[in-house]
C-alpha cells in the first residue's frame, strides 16, 4: 500500500461543492502536480464535514489543521505555506466569531469539540464512494454480527434495549415498530428508508447520505434480517442528486462486496434495495403518504389504521425509518445496547443530529448527546448569534415545530423536554432566531409552507391553514381585528384534532407556540398596530421610525441634511422630540439597531446626524402658549418624561405646574448623565425652551413634604406622576452600611449638583450599566487613581452601551469581570477593602445569559477607599399608594392600567416614565411624556364631550432623491477629545461632526421611505 | 362449513352494541341506528377519511378519530356527539363553505345537496369564516356533464368512483393544498379526457361541482326526495343496467345507476351515456294523435276510429285480394318482447303476412347461417363473463357506441388486470389502452379472421391472407402477437359485433365459432362468443322468431305493411328504404317518423318507452329483464295492447293470451327454450 506523508481531507457534500470545493479540490491536485507533490500528498473528498457556513472546508492529516472558506485563489499559498514550508496559514483558520481567538486545529474548535460523533463517525473521515474506507472503520461488521450470530428476535431486543427512537420526528421506539412489523404474518415485508426530507432548512439525512451512504445500507440489511424482509426501498428525494449518486454507487460496491443481494456474507440470507426518487412532495415524509408514491400513485396519505406494521407498502407488513435512525443500527449492533444508552437522558438516547441554521454565527451540521442544552447547541457549539443580535428563539422540528425561546436555553434537547415546551424534535432542523424575527412572521411563514404542503385531502389541513394563513397575513399587515387570537387558536385546536396526518395535526404547532411565548407580539400587532420586531412593513415607513419610541421621522431629517436644510430638519427632529440636542448625545438609538443599511456595511449614524443638526442649524424660535383652556394639570417630576408632558399640554392650551424636588428642572438628565457626555448648557436650553412656553416651574417642592399629594389631587384637574426612579438599589452584603459605600445615583446627583463629593483614591464600582460606567468615570475626573468596575458576568452581558464601555477601558478604568462583592470591610465605621468572590458561568437565566454562579473558595480582597453602587434604582413615592389608590409593584414601580400606556387605577393620575418601567433611557421617557399628554388630554376632553385633538403639523417637503447606486461605505467615526485630556475635567468628550462628514454619512441612508411605484 | 364473522362488543353513546369485527365506528353506529354525519363517505365506495365530518371520541385517543375509517375493537367506548365534537363538525363545515363558492342559491343542484343539507342539520346559519374568493374553473366541454370546480369540496367521490367502479381512472386529484382540483387525466377538460362519459362520478358528487346538463334545473322541476324513484332497468342495448328513474308529475327528472345492493353485476350499477343522458333528451315530434296522409301528400290527424279503419281495411282488403303473400311486418328489435308477440301474431296469424321480419334481420341470418355451418345450435356466453377473460378478441364490434358498458369493462379489465383485448376491424380501440389493435377495413374481416385460423394451426397460409388485406408491417407483427396470445390464453372470449354479423357470408362468423369451441365451452354449453346485436331487444326479437331467416324478396310483390317502430329512433334506418313504393304502410311509432314521411300511408302513436312496461332480453339471450312503467302515456294515446287489440278485433283474429301478463309469460317460455 503507498504511503503518503499526508493526506488533505476536502470536503465534497453539497454544501461545499455549492461553495466551490469542486474547483478548490481540482486547482489543489493541480498545484500539487505541478510542484511535484502528488506522491506525497494524498487529497480525498469526503462526505459534508458539518461545518457548512465555513465551506469549503479542508483538513491536513496528520497534524489535523483545519482551513475554512478556502477558495481556489489560495490554493498556491496554502501549498507553499503549509505543504511546502511547513508553516499553518493563519488567515484561514477558525476564528472565534466573539473573542477573535484563531483555532487551528479541528479537535480544538469548540464546533466540533463539543459534539458526539455516532451517526456521523464518518463524516469528514472517509471518501464516501469507498467502501473499503467504510469497512476499514468498522463498517458491515454491525450487520456481519447480525447475520451470523444474531437471531431475529435478538436484533430487535438489542435495538428495544438501546433504547433508539425515530429520529424522523415522532420518537416512536424503533425496536417496537420492528417487533410489530416481524410478528406481522406475511411472506412478503419491506424495508424502507425515509430519505425525503423536506424540512426547510434541515439537511441532516442529505448530510448522512452524502458521507456515509454504507451506514444506511448496513442498517437497512440489519433491519430486514430483524423483520424477515428481502426487499427494500430508500424514498429520496430528487433535489438530492449527490446522495442519490453515491447511495448508486454504495448499493453497487455492496452487491459486488457481497454484502447486499442473494446470500449475504454466505449466510443465506437475500436482500436487495432500490431508490425510489420523490418528486419533493413535504406530505410524502409521512409514511403512509410515501409508501402510496413508491405504489406509484398520488403521494398521499391513508388513514391508519391498519398500520404499516400490518398493511403497508402494497399492503403489506413493512416498516419505515429514518436515514439517522438507520445510520445507527449498526453501531448499535456492533457495540451492544448499553454502549448505545450510555448517553442521552432517560426516555431518549443516543444522540441527534441538527441542521443548526438561522442566526447563528457557527452554520452546520451538529452531533450532540441527547439533552443537551438548546444553550449549548446555540452558543457553544453554534458560537452565538451572528452580529451582536440577541437570541429570540430556535425554531425545532421545522414548519410543524414550534419555537423555543429565550428563557428555555437551559432546556434539554431531548423528545419530552421538546414536547413539553411545545415544538417537536421533528427531523432535526434547528433554526435560530434573533431579536430581528417577529414571532408573528415566522408563524405566518410557516402556516404557508404547510398550506402549500397540503395534500388537500382532509378539510382542516387543506382549508384550515388557508384560513389560519389569511388571519396571520391579515395580522402581519396590520389588519388584525378583536378576536383574530381566539380564532387562531379555536381553528389550531380543530385542526390539531382532527387532521389525517401528521402534516396536518402539526401544522397549526408554529402559530400555537409563538401565541404561547410571544403572545404579546400578537397583541402589539392587533391592538397597538406596531411590530415590536420592526419587521413587518406593513406599520412603518421605515424601520428606523418604528424602532424608534417616539417615531422620529428619521429619514427626512437625513434627507434634509443632504439637501443642507439644516432648520427645517431642525424643524422635523422637534416634531415629535423635545430634545434633540440632548438624543444627539445620549439616546440609546434603537433606530440604529434596525437600520437596513447595516445589512449591507454598518448602520448609519443617526445619532451623530442628531446632534449635528442642533449643532449647526439656527434653534427654531419659540412663542410662549396661550393658555386656552379651563383644566389645570400638575407635572410631577421635571424630567424628561415630566417635561415633554408638560410641553405637549402647554402646546394643547393646557396651564400645567411642574412640580420638581431640585432646584433645577431636568431629573436624570440633569442628576444622573455627567456633563462630559452631556453639556449643561445644552441641557438647560432645551429645558429652557420648554418653561419658556409658558409652563409653570415650582422647584425645590417635594410632593407629599413641601405640599401634600391631597392638596394637589384637590387643586388639578388631572396629574401626571413623572417622578423617575431617583435612589440606588443597596447590595444587601455585609458592611454595605459603611461609610463609603454609597449609591450610583445619589453620587452622581452629588457630582451633578456641584457639590464635589469626597472621591478616595482607590475606588470600586459594582455594576455593568450606564450608570456604573458614568460614576466610573466621574470618578476618575475627580481624581481617584484607580477605578475598578466589578462585574458579575462577561463584557457581551453588559446592559452598558458599548461606547461607554470602551471609553471607559481607553481612560484607564479598569473592569474586572465575572466577580461579584461579597462584603465590605472597614475599620471605625468606615470602608477598607471589599472582599469579592469570583464567579462562573452557568445556567442560562431568562434573559438568555448565562448566570453567574460563584466559585467556592476563590474569594479575594480588594483594597478600596470608596464603593459605588450601580446594581438598580427604585422610586420614592410621594404618596401612600393604599389610599391613592394607585396600584404599586413589588419592584416597587407604578402600575398603569390594562389598555392604557399612563392611566393609573386613580382617576385623573397618569404615570410614566422610569417610575413605571424601571430605569430606561431618556427617549423611552420622552416617550411616555408624550402618551400621557395624548392620554391626559383625550381623558379630558372625553369626559367634556369634545372631539379628539388632532395637532396641526407645518409640512416640511423632503427631496425625495435616491442614488443609483449604493457602495460600501464604513460608518462615519466622530471625533473625540483625547483619552489623556479628557479625564482632567468634565469637559464634552465628543466632538460634533463636520459638515463633510455629515453629507457623507447622511447619503448613506438607504431611504426606506421612499416608495417606488 | 359456513363461518360465522367474529362479532365484536363495543358502546357507543353509552348504548352496547354488537358487531362484525372489521366493521367501522361508522357502520357499527349506522346499524344501531345513530346517526354520524358524513360527505365523503358513500356506501359504494371505498371509504376515504378525507372531510372529517364524521370525526367522533374514542376511549384512549387523543385526538377525535374518523369514523368512517377506524374499525371497531373490543370493549371500546366512542362518543359520537357532544359540544366540543360539534364544534369540530361545525368549523369543519364552515372551512368547506368558506373554501369555494357555494352559494347555494344559485347552484342548480340546490336542495338536491348534501353539503346544504349537512348546513342545515347543523344549524350552521352564518359563516364565522371569511371566505376566500378563490376563482376555479368550470368545464363546460362536454355534451353531458358540466364540471364546477367552484362548487368542488374535494371529497373525492368521483375519484374514487371512477377508479373503483368503472376502472377508468380519468379523475384524479391534482395540485396541492388550496390549489387542489380534481382534475381529468393530465389536466384535460372532459371533452379532450378518456372520459367515458358514465357520469358515475357526477352521481355520487355530493354537491353542485359535477351535474347533468340535460336534467332539468331542480329548483324548477322538483328535488330528487320530492320525486318518486322507480326502480327499473335501461333497455337500450340489451345489458338492461338497473336504473332508477326519478319521477315528478310526469316528468322523468334524472336517471340514476343502481350502486346500492350486490346484484352479481360486473358493472356495479354503472350506467353509460346512453341510458344516463340519451334517455333525457326529445327525441323527436311526438305524435298525440293518429294521421293519414291524404291524396295530396299532406299529413291530416285523424280519430282512432278512423285510422285503425283505415289500417284494418286495407289490410283486410290487400290479404283478400292479394293474399299474404303481398303483405309485410316489419318490426324494431327495439320493442318489448310483448310488443314483438302481438305484433308477429298479429302479422303471421291475423293478416297471414307472407314476410315479417325485423330491421335487424341480416345480421339474424348471418348468425343463423353460421350456426348451419357449425350443424348444431349454439349458445352465447354471458355478457357477465368478459371481466374473467384473460384474453378478449373483439371482432367487428364498436363497443363504445353500440353497448357502452362492454367498452367500459374491457378498459377497467386492461388496466385492472392486464387483460389482453385485441381489437380487430374497424373499430373504438378504447385507445390508448388495448392491448391489440389492427384496423382493417368490414370487407378484409374473414381474410383477417382466415389469417387467425390459419395462425393457430400453425400454418403460413395466414401471412398471404394478411397481405390481401393490407396490414402494415407493424399490424403483421401485433397480429402474430394476438395469434400467440390467444393460443396461450386459458380463458379467452371473442366478441363479435355488426360489422361482422353484417357480412352476408356467415362463414368468418362460422369460423369464430368454431376457434372459440376449440378452446372449451363454459357450463351450460355457452360458447365462448357474445355477439354485440343492433338493438336494445334483437337477442329477444331473434329468439322469439320475428326476424326472418329468409332473404327479404322483392319489393315489388309487397302491396301492404305494417311497420312497429321503437324508440331511440329507428326511422332513418336502410332497411325501411325497401317501403317506398308499397301500396299502403301503417306505422306504429311513439313519433312522428319524418324520414319515412312519404313512404307511409297512416300512422298509429303509441306509447314512448319509458311509458309501457315490458319485458326485454339481455344482448346475449341468457336473461330477460322487466321493465316498469315509469310515465303517464299522454292522453288520447292508446297502448300496444289496445293497438293490436283493436287491430286483431278488425282483422277478426283472436289471439290466445288474455292480459299482459299471459303475453309476457309466452314471451318468456318460448325465448327460454330457444337458442339462436
Amino acid at each position: 500500500m503507498k504511503v503518503f506523508r499526508s493526506h488533505i481531507l476536502i470536503c465534497g457534500g453539497t454544501g461545499c461543492h455549492a461553495s466551490g470545493s469542486i474547483e478548490v479540490k481540482k486547482i489543489l491536485l493541480a498545484e500539487l502536480e505541478n510542484r511535484g507533490l502528488a506522491g506525497e500528498i494524498k487529497v480525498v473528498e469526503t462526505g459534508c464535514n458539518g461545518f457548512c457556513a465555513m465551506g469549503p472546508v479542508l483538513v491536513v492529516y496528520p497534524d489535523g489543521v483545519m482551513y475554512m472558506n478556502i477558495q481556489a485563489g489560495d490554493i498556491p499559498e496554502f501549498v507553499e505555506e503549509h505543504l511546502v514550508k511547513g508553516r499553518v496559514l493563519e488567515r484561514l483558520l477558525y476564528k472565534e466569531p466573539v473573542t477573535g481567538e484563531v483555532i487551528p486545529t479541528m479537535q480544538e474548535i469548540p464546533f466540533f469539540a463539543l459534539q458526539e460523533l455516532r451517526v456521523l463517525r464518518n463524516r469528514g473521515m472517509i471518501d464516501p464512494e469507498k467502501i473499503e474506507e467504510y469497512i476499514a472503520r468498522d463498517g458491515y461488521a454491525g450487520m456481519a454480527k447480525a447475520l451470523t450470530e444474531m437471531a431475529p428476535a435478538d436484533i430487535i431486543k438489542e435495538v428495544m434495549d438501546s433504547g433508539l427512537r425515530g429520529r424522523g420526528g415522532a420518537g416512536f421506539p424503533t425496536g417496537l415498530k420492528w417487533r410489530f412489523a416481524s410478528q406481522s404474518p406475511g411472506d412478503i415485508k419491506y424495508v424502507l428508508c425515509n430519505a425525503d426530507e423536506g424540512d426547510p432548512g434541515a439537511f441532516m439525512d442529505r448530510s448522512v447520505l452524502e458521507a456515509d451512504p454504507h451506514a444506511v445500507l448496513e442498517g437497512m440489511v440489519i433491519a430486514a434480517k430483524a423483520i424477515g424482509s428481502h426487499q427494500g426501498y430508500i424514498y429520496c428525494r430528487a433535489e438530492y442528486p449527490l446522495a442519490i449518486h453515491r447511495l448508486n454507487v454504495a448499493i453497487a460496491q455492496a452487491k459486488e462486496a457481497g454484502l447486499l443481494g442473494k446470500d449475504i456474507l454466505g449466510t443465506g440470507f437475500d436482500f436487495d434495495l432500490e431508490i425510489y426518487q420523490g418528486a419533493g412532495a413535504f406530505v410524502c415524509g409521512e409514511e403512509t403518504a410515501l409508501m402510496t408514491s413508491i405504489e406509484g400513485k398520488r403521494g398521499m396519505p391513508r388513514p391508519r389504521p391498519p398500520f404499516p406494521a400490518i398493511a403497508g407498502l402494497w399492503q403489506r407488513p413493512s416498516i419505515l425509518n429514518n436515514v439517522e435512525t438507520l445510520a445507527n443500527i449498526g453501531q448499535i449492533i456492533l457495540h451492544g445496547a448499553a454502549w448505545y444508552a450510555g448517553v442521552g437522558t432517560i426516555k431518549s438516547k443516543g444522540t441527534k443530529v441538527f441542521a443548526l441554521t438561522g442566526d447563528v454565527n457557527n452554520i452546520g451540521l451538529v452531533e450532540v448527546p441527547m439533552g443537551t442544552p438548546l444553550g449549548t447547541i446555540v452558543y457553544d457549539i453554534g458560537g452565538g448569534i451572528a452580529k451582536g443580535k440577541k437570541f429570540k428563539a430556535a425554531q425545532l422540528g421545522g414548519p410543524s415545530g414550534g419555537m423555543i425561546p429565550i428563557q428555555y436555553l437551559n432546556a434539554p434537547v431531548d423528545y419530552e423536554k421538546v414536547a413539553e415546551l411545545g415544538a417537536i424534535m421533528g427531523s432535526g432542523g434547528l433554526i435560530v432566531m434573533n431579536e430581528d424575527s417577529c414571532a408573528v412572521d415566522m408563524a405566518r411563514f410557516f402556516m404557508d409552507f404547510c398550506k402549500d404542503e397540503s395534500c388537500g385531502k382532509c378539510t382542516p389541513c387543506r382549508v384550515g391553514t388557508q384560513k389560519m394563513l389569511e388571519i396571520l397575513t391579515n395580522i402581519c399587515n396590520g389588519k388584525g381585528k378583536e378576536g383574530d387570537i381566539e380564532k387562531l387558536e379555536k381553528w389550531a385546536n380543530v385542526i390539531k384534532n382532527t387532521a389525517l396526518c401528521g402534516l396536518g395535526q402539526t401544522a397549526p404547532n408554529p402559530v400555537l407556540s409563538t401565541l404561547r411565548h410571544f403572545r404579546n407580539e400578537y397583541e402589539a400587532h392587533i391592538h397597538e398596530k406596531r411590530c415590536p420586531a420592526v419587521v413587518c412593513s406593513a406599520f412603518f415607513k421605515t424601520p428606523c421610525m418604528h424602532a424608534c419610541p417616539i417615531n422620529m421621522d428619521i429619514p427626512s431629517y437625513l434627507a434634509l441634511i443632504k439637501a443642507d436644510r439644516l432648520e427645517d430638519a431642525y424643524k422635523v427632529l422637534l416634531k415629535t422630540n423635545p430634545f434633540p440636542s440632548i438624543c444627539g448625545r445620549v439616546c440609546d438609538h434603537k433606530c440604529e439597531t434596525k437600520c437596513r443599511r447595516s445589512t449591507l456595511d454598518e448602520s448609519v449614524g443617526i445619532k451623530y446626524l442628531k446632534r449635528y443638526i442642533t449643532d449647526n442649524a439656527a434653534r427654531p424660535h419659540l412663542e410662549k402658549m396661550p393658555v386656552t383652556r379651563n383644566e389645570k394639570i400638575a407635572v410631577i417630576g421635571a424630567g424628561p418624561s415630566g417635561l415633554t408632558a408638560a410641553r405637549d399640554l402647554a402646546l394643547r392650551g393646557y396651564a400645567v405646574t411642574l412640580f420638581d424636588a431640585y432646584a433645577q428642572a431636568g431629573g436624570m438628565l440633569r442628576w444622573g448623565i455627567p456633563a462630559y457626555r452631556l453639556p449643561r448648557e445644552i441641557l438647560d436650553r432645551e429645558i429652557a425652551d420648554i418653561l419658556n412656553l409658558g409652563v409653570e416651574f415650582r422647584n425645590n417642592t417635594r410632593v407629599g413634604m413641601d405640599i401634600s399629594w391631597d392638596a394637589i389631587r384637590m387643586s388639578y384637574d388631572a396629574i401626571y406622576l413623572a417622578i423617575g426612579a431617583q435612589r440606588s438599589a443597596r447590595s444587601g452584603v455585609e458592611g454595605d452600611g459603611l461609610k463609603g459605600v454609597e449609591g450610583a445615583i445619589e453620587f452622581l446627583r452629588e457630582v451633578n449638583l456641584g457639590r464635589i463629593p469626597e472621591v478616595g483614591k482607590r475606588i470600586a464600582v459594582v455594576g455593568g450599566g450606564n450608570s456604573a460606567i458614568d460614576a466610573a468615570r466621574s470618578a476618575l475626573r475627580l481624581g481617584a487613581e484607580t477605578v475598578t468596575i466589578l462585574y458579575r458576568r462577561q463584557r457581551e452581558d453588559m446592559p452598558a452601551q458599548d461606547v461607554e464601555i470602551h471609553a471607559a477601558q481607553e481612560e484607564g478604568i479598569k473592569i474586572e469581570y465575572l466577580v461579584a462583592p461579597v462584603r465590605f470591610q472597614g475599620a471605625d465605621g468606615r470602608l477598607q477593602s471589599v472582599v469579592c468572590q469570583r464567579m462562573t458561568l452557568g445556567e442560562f437565566d431568562v434573559s438568555g445569559r448565562k448566570k453567574p454562579v460563584t466559585v467556592a473558595g476563590s474569594e479575594f480582597s480588594l483594597d478600596v477607599d470608596q464603593v459605588i453602587l450601580a446594581i438598580g434604582q427604585e422610586a420614592v413615592m410621594p404618596f401612600d399608594a393604599g389610599p391613592a389608590g394607585i396600584g404599586v409593584s413589588k419592584r416597587k414601580l407604578i402600575e398603569v392600567e390594562k389598555g392604557s400606556k399612563t392611566a393609573t387605577a386613580a382617576a385623573m393620575v397618569f404615570a410614566g416614565g422610569d417610575a413605571v418601567t424601571g430605569p430606561d433611557t431618556v427617549v423611552g421617557a420622552v416617550a411616555a411624556g408624550h402618551h400621557a399628554a395624548a392620554e391626559i388630554d383625550a381623558a379630558i376632553r372625553l369626559r367634556n364631550g369634545e372631539t379628539p385633538y388632532v395637532p396641526a403639523e407645518e409640512e416640511i417637503a423632503v427631496p425625495m432623491v435616491l442614488d443609483d447606486e449604493t457602495q460600501e461605505i464604513p460608518r462615519v467615526c466622530i471625533p473625540e477629545v483625547a483619552c489623556l485630556e479628557r479625564i482632567k475635567d468634565f469637559r464634552e468628550v465628543e466632538l460634533g461632526l463636520s459638515r463633510e462628514a455629515a453629507l457623507t454619512e447622511a447619503s448613506r441612508c438607504l431611504r426606506c421611505d421612499i416608495q417606488i411605484e | 362449513m359456513e363461518t360465522k364473522a367474529k362479532k365484536v362488543k363495543l358502546t357507543i353513546d353509552g348504548k352496547e352494541v354488537v358487531v362484525d369485527d372489521g366493521a367501522t365506528i361508522l357502520e357499527a353506529a349506522r346499524q344501531n341506528g345513530i346517526k354520524i354525519p358524513t360527505l365523503c363517505q358513500h356506501d359504494a365506495l371505498s371509504n376515504w377519511g378525507g372531510c372529517r365530518m364524521c370525526v367522533v371520541e374514542v376511549d384512549g385517543s387523543p385526538k377525535l378519530v374518523a369514523s368512517c375509517v377506524m374499525p371497531v375493537r373490543d370493549g371500546m367506548g366512542v362518543v359520537t356527539t357532544n359540544e366540543y365534537i360539534l364544534e369540530c363538525r361545525r368549523t369543519m363545515l364552515e372551512f368547506i363553505f368558506a373554501e369555494r363558492n357555494h352559494n347555494c342559491m344559485f347552484c342548480p343542484q340546490s336542495g338536491d345537496c348534501e353539503l346544504q343539507d349537512l348546513a342545515y342539520e347543523l344549524q350552521m346559519d352564518h359563516l364565522t369564516v371569511a371566505f376566500s374568493f378563490n376563482k376555479f374553473p368550470t368545464d363546460v366541454t362536454n355534451e353531458y356533464m358540466a364540471i364546477d370546480h367552484n362548487r368542488c369540496i374535494l371529497c373525492g367521490r368521483c375519484v374514487r368512483a371512477c377508479k373503483e367502479i368503472v376502472g377508468a381512472s380519468v379523475l384524479n386529484f391534482q395540485n396541492r393544498g388550496p390549489k387542489s382540483l380534481i382534475g381529468m387525466d393530465l389536466n384535460q377538460n372532459r371533452e379532450e379526457s378518456t372520459c367515458h362519459n358514465d357520469g358515475l362520478c357526477m352521481q355520487v358528487c355530493p354537491t353542485g361541482a359535477m351535474v347533468n346538463r340535460y336534467r332539468g334545473h331542480y329548483a324548477v322541476k322538483g328535488h330528487s326526495k320530492d320525486c318518486q324513484q322507480l326502480d327499473t332497468v335501461c333497455s337500450q342495448c340489451g345489458l338492461l343496467c338497473p336504473t332508477i328513474n326519478f319521477v315528478k308529475d310526469n316528468n322523468l327528472l334524472n336517471i340514476e345507476g343502481k350502486l346500492t345492493g350486490d346484484n352479481g353485476r360486473p358493472d356495479r350499477g354503472q350506467l353509460c351515456y346512453k341510458g344516463r343522458f340519451e334517455a333525457l333528451k326529445n327525441t323527436g315530434k311526438r305524435l298525440d294523435s293518429p294521421m293519414a296522409r291524404s291524396g295530396d301528400g299532406t299529413w291530416k290527424t285523424a280519430t282512432w276510429d278512423e285510422i285503425l279503419k283505415l289500417v284494418s281495411e286495407k289490410l283486410n282488403d290487400i290479404k283478400k285480394k292479394e293474399g299474404g303473400e303481398a303483405m309485410f311486418g316489419l318490426a324494431s328489435s327495439a320493442a318489448s318482447n310483448e310488443e314483438l308477440v302481438l305484433f308477429r301474431d298479429f302479422m303471421t296469424r291475423g293478416c297471414s303476412a307472407g314476410y315479417v321480419d325485423t330491421f335487424d334481420g341480416a345480421h339474424f341470418r348471418t348468425v343463423v347461417g353460421a350456426n348451419k355451418e357449425g350443424k348444431q345450435a349454439f349458445r352465447e356466453a354471458s355478457w357477465k363473463m368478459i371481466p374473467q377473460a384473460d384474453m378478449v378478441i373483439v371482432l367487428g364490434a364498436a363497443p363504445s357506441q353500440s353497448q357502452p358498458m362492454i367498452s367500459t369493462l374491457l378498459g377497467k379489465g386492461i388496466l385492472e388486470r392486464g387483460q389482453k383485448v385485441a381489437f380487430l376491424g374497424e373499430t373504438d380501440p378504447i385507445q390508448p389502452y388495448a392491448t391489440y389493435y389492427i384496423p382493417v377495413t368490414d370487407g378484409a374481416l374473414p381474410l383477417l379472421i382466415g389469417a387467425l385460423k390459419a395462425g393457430l394451426k400453425g400454418s403460413g397460409d395466414g401471412v398471404k391472407l394478411l397481405e390481401k388485406a393490407g396490414l402494415e408491417a407493424d399490424a403483421v407483427k401485433a397480429f402474430h402477437e394476438v395469434v400467440k396470445s390467444f393460443a396461450d390464453s386459458v380463458n379467452p372470449i371473442f366478441i363479435v359485433g355488426e360489422k361482422l354479423t353484417g357480412l352476408e357470408d356467415p362463414m368468418a362468423l362460422a369460423d369464430i365459432v368454431s376457434l372459440a369451441k376449440q378452446k372449451g365451452l363454459y357450463p351450460e354449453e355457452a360458447l365462448r362468443l357474445i355477439i354485440l346485436k343492433p338493438r336494445g331487444n334483437s337477442a329477444g326479437a331473434w329468439k322469439l322468431g320475428i326476424s326472418s331467416s329468409k332473404k327479404v324478396p322483392g319489393k315489388s310483390k309487397w302491396k301492404a305493411g305494417l311497420v312497429l317502430l321503437g324508440e331511440p329512433d329507428d326511422s332513418n334506418l336502410a332497411a325501411l328504404e325497401e317501403l317506398k313504393g308499397v301500396g299502403f304502410v301503417a306505422a306504429i311509432s311513439p313519433y312522428f317518423p319524418e324520414s319515412l314521411a312519404d313512404k307511409i300511408d297512416a300512422l298509429i302513436p303509441k306509447p314512448a318507452w319509458l311509458e309501457e312496461e315490458g319485458t326485454f332480453t339481455s344482448v346475449d339471450g341468457n336473461e330477460t329483464a322487466y321493465k316498469q312503467k315509469s310515465l303517464q302515456t299522454p292522453v288520447g294515446i292508446m297502448g300496444s295492447w289496445e293497438i293490436f287489440k283493436n287491430l286483431a278485433e278488425r282483422v277478426g283474429f283472436k289471439p290466445d293470451y288474455q292480459s299482459w301478463k299471459d303475453l309476457s309469460q309466452k314471451a318468456e317460455r318460448e325465448i327460454k327454450n330457444r337458442n339462436c
